[in-house]
């Protein structure tokens, strides 16, 4: 019964006792309390809170003993309602003995309670709780060491599962502790100056650190005194009772707690076949493209019906009995614009998702270790490859993901290659202008443009690099271990990240596309603006083969979004498409039914996630595929297609781009692209017959 | 140790970082960026658009995708 | 005779780390700090980068940067 290592006599037993239970959140105390007293539960509630207050009633050697349970906290520094009860509580109404309960899986962090509460001069044992999911983590507990670091009675015990056997006899020789930590000069000063007003150091500390509820006035007074004082001399105290307590958990943890086992042996087997020198690179592109693919097959259907919306409300606009150019602006620029940024979305949350998915499940890490090579060669980081990937999907969370990488320089380089990446968004005109004038290679015509996009990008990082004296890149990062995703939080951050896309870009691509309505259709001096200027462009682009005014104008949207390119061709081509009003139970139906459409859709693109590639069956050229080959030549398309996919960034991309590396290096960029597109395409134009 | 956990902090590091650094558990340097982030001495960083590394702070609670990596600046 | 770097530890060898090169203070925040036990678990084709466990983390590291630190053999 005795406990040798104590280092003070253990506190007798008096006829009634109170005994507070004190821990982190999840420890198991109500547990515990359960365990040791049986049937005589009580609860209620702490007066004045709505917190729930556990108690029991034990008979223990003749003594009546109230166990009390209080609210888990990890410190008695409040941060929450939680909190700052337990303080008080342990300072208004102080118990006869303090059981400390630990969590043996999570002993360190546990130690920083228990040692605050140990300053607090009550008779004090300590139970390390929940030993099996210690043993599962592969952590073993020395009990007799701890005992040795703390000077308190230790007991182990699994609580839930009713193993409590020496909890009881290890709380009767609770003990006064000594001191546990010493802490920095200045502060043990302080301290000592205080000690002589206050009922224990441990109050003495809170005074001193600002918390004074429930203590005696002229320690409080005192202790703001020596509070200012120290902070003139330039000490928080704050800082110094966390570097001690921290320091002091830290050294005991290691004297109390061993690993057994090998920590995850499945990380290790798995990375040695994820990493394997031949089968890495394929799983590294099998797994992007999985990605790639879940986001745009299952995002497909749902931009359809963003676009069906669209067409339903232009519909119910134009029954509506209002002047004939306010019906189109509403119906072709509101809707429009509204549509545009909606059809951004449906991709975004997919592509938020697949990459939340593969981060937390630590293969985006993986993918890094595979592509660090190619990374090196541009002289970036194996890290930047994330936002590079990133761009693929959509250029705008990959410029704000560059802000992972440490080097601004790094960043800077990143976030200039990152517009060359072909995005989603042209996508649409790649596949327009391919099946049209390249109806057997337009797959391969489609792959020539991402790469193409790529071998841009990462030029003009390598480039940046030496003309900015980059340094050697670091590519040392930490592969996190292999975990199951959890899904619903997956869920709920890609959506966070999706709406807080719409709300930042929303704004200004609505805008965007109001205003190239209005170039479209507003009459400006006997002329419409966007005729005259696309007009006024077209000679630039002669050089190139591409000759036809109407393509050219559909390129001033396209600094807008990039998919607005294939809708200003089509206005332009074929003519405004009427839109005849709509009734609304009509609207109704139609939308319901590709509501159905959609959900149908999401499940075939699931179904067909892992099968073959379809091989899209030859068909016939759409009404603007046929208008276009009349237009130009394949060349011509050629340097078109290379001119869309590198002049600028979408107005999205620019307002990030913005943020993230300063006005200045954002007008660079767009200048930069601008030349670089038009050169490109030149060659482009010239390497067909 | 708390002077090495500032200087770290001066760009986002997240736990698992801060954790080995120092030297400490994981869940020890969490809580150590809590205590930290209450007298102001660190701040948590906003949804992904901020570092890019953790998908994001409002939406998750500590245990969940804080200890995947969430970031912790110093203002 | 010189310490071996990280870089010419053999796969499966386990080592202590003994110092780290000043100008790489980023390998000491990754967990590669003096007393830490590592072990190089593979390499990538060309030897270039490597797979590392240094106390309970995996960590990838670049050759270059390997050669930064300096273990003993346990």
């Amino acid at each position: 019964m005795a406990c040798p290592r104590c280092h003070a006599q253990a506190t007798a037993l008096k006829a009634k006792e109170r005994w507070a239970l004190v821990g982190n959140p999840n420890t198991g105390k109500s547990s515990l309390v359960n365990a040791l007293a049986g049937a005589d539960l009580q609860v209620g509630n702490w007066p004045g809170t709505t917190l729930e207050r556990l108690s029991a009633a034990l008979d223990l050697a003749g003594a009546e003993v109230e166990l009390v349970d209080l609210p888990g906290t990890y410190s008695l520094l409040p941060t929450s309602p939680e909190e700052a009860l337990v303080a008080r509580e342990l300072l208004a109404s102080p118990p006869d003995r303090l059981l400390l309960v630990l969590d043996a899986g999570n002993l360190e962090r546990s130690l920083v309670l228990a040692l605050e509460a140990m300053e607090l001069a009550l008779p004090t044992a300590a139970v390390v709780n929940l030993l099996d999911e210690a043993e599962a983590k592969g952590l073993e507990v020395d009990l007799a060491a701890l005992e040795e670091a703390l000077g308190l009675p230790v007991a182990g015990a699994v609580a839930a599962r009713g193993r409590v056997a020496g909890v009881l006899a290890k709380a009767l020789e609770a003990r006064v502790p000594a001191p546990p930590v010493r802490y920095p000069g200045p502060l043990e000063e302080a301290l000592g100056r205080l000690e002589g007003l206050a009922p224990s150091r441990g109050a003495a500390l809170l005074a001193l650190l600002g918390e004074t509820a429930s203590l005696p006035q002229a320690l409080v007074r005192a202790a703001e005194e020596a509070r200012a004082r120290l902070l003139a001399e330039g000490h928080d105290p704050y800082l110094l009772a966390l570097e001690g307590r921290y320091a002091r958990a830290q050294e005991i943890y290691r004297e109390a707690v061993r690993r057994k086992s090998a920590p995850s042996s499945l990380t290790e087997r798995l990375d040695r076949l994820v990493l394997h020198p031949l089968l890495g690179l394929p799983l590294f592109l099998f797994a992007l493209f999985l990605a790639f693919r879940f986001t745009f097959a299952l995002s497909t259907p749902w931009v359809d019906l963003v676009g069906l919306v669209q067409e339903v409300l232009a519909g119910w606009l134009a029954a509506l009995p209002l002047p004939a150019l306010l019906r189109a602006f509403l119906a072709e620029g509101l809707v429009a614009g509204v549509g545009t940024v909606l059809s951004f979305t449906p991709v975004l949350f997919l592509l938020y998702l697949a990459l939340a998915f593969l981060e937390t499940s630590g293969f985006l890490a993986r993918m890094a270790f595979v592509a660090d090579r190619l990374m090196r060669w541009a002289g970036l980081p194996g890290k930047a490859f994330i936002p590079l990937v990133l761009g693929f999907g959509c250029n705008v969370p990959a410029v704000y993901a560059t802000q992972a990488l440490a080097h601004p320089l790094d960043r800077l380089r990143v976030a200039l290659a990152i517009p060359f990446l072909a995005c989603g968004a042209r996508l649409p005109v790649f596949t327009l202008f391919a099946f049209a004038f390249f109806p057997q290679n337009a797959p391969l015509a489609v792959l020539g443009l991402y790469l193409l996009g790529l071998g841009v990008g990462l030029a003009t990082a390598l480039l940046l690099g030496r003309v900015l004296g980059a340094g050697p890149g670091e590519g040392a990062m930490e592969l996190p271990p292999y975990r199951f995703p959890p899904w619903k939080l997956l869920l709920r951050l890609s959506l966070a990240r999706t709406a807080s896309f719409v709300r930042g870009a929303g704004g200004p691509i609505l805008v965007a596309v109001l205003l190239v309505w209005v170039l479209m259709n507003l009459p400006l001096g006997g002329t419409i603006p966007y005729a005259f200027l696309a007009q006024a462009l077209t000679p630039l682009f002669a050089p190139l083969g591409v000759g036809d005014w109407r393509l050219v104008g559909a390129l001033i949207p396209g600094f807008v979004a990039k998919e607005v390119v294939v809708g200003a061709l089509g206005v332009s081509f074929l003519g405004p498409e009427g839109v005849g009003p709509l009734g609304l139970a009509e609207g109704l139906r139609t939308l319901a039914q590709g509501l159905e459409t959609a959900l149908l859709g999401t499940l075939q693109g699931l179904a067909a996630l892992f099968g073959p590639p379809s091989l899209l069956p030859p068909h016939e050229p759409t009404p603007l595929q046929a208008a276009l080959t009349g237009a130009l030549a394949p060349k011509g398309a050629l340097a078109y297609l290379v001119f869309v996919l590198l002049y600028t960034p979408c107005a999205a991309t620019l307002a990030a781009l913005r943020t993230v590396v300063g006005r200045r290096w954002a007008g660079l960029a767009v200048a930069y692209q601008l030349l670089v597109a038009y050169l490109l395409a030149f060659a482009a134009s010239r390497s067909l017959p | 140790m708390i002077q090495e956990a500032l200087a770290l902090l001066a760009r986002p590091t997240s736990p698992r970082e801060l954790a080995q650094a120092l030297g400490v558990r994981q869940e020890t340097a969490e809580l150590l960026l809590r205590q930290l982030a209450a007298r102001g001495y660190a701040r948590p960083l906003g949804c992904g658009t901020a570092c890019g590394l953790c998908a994001f702070r409002g939406v998750c609670r500590p245990g969940e995708a804080y200890t995947l990596s969430c970031c912790i600046l110093r203002p | 005779m010189p310490m071996p770097s990280l870089a010419h530890l053999p796969n499966r060898t386990r080592a202590r780390v003994v110092r780290v090169s000043p100008e790489r203070k980023r390998l000491l925040a990754l967990g590669l700090r003096p007393g830490a036990v590592v072990e190089v678990l593979l390499r990538a084709p060309l030897g270039d980068p490597l797979e590392v466990r240094a106390g309970d983390a995996f960590l990838l590291l670049r050759l270059e940067e390997a050669r930064h630190v300096q273990v003993e053999v346990l």
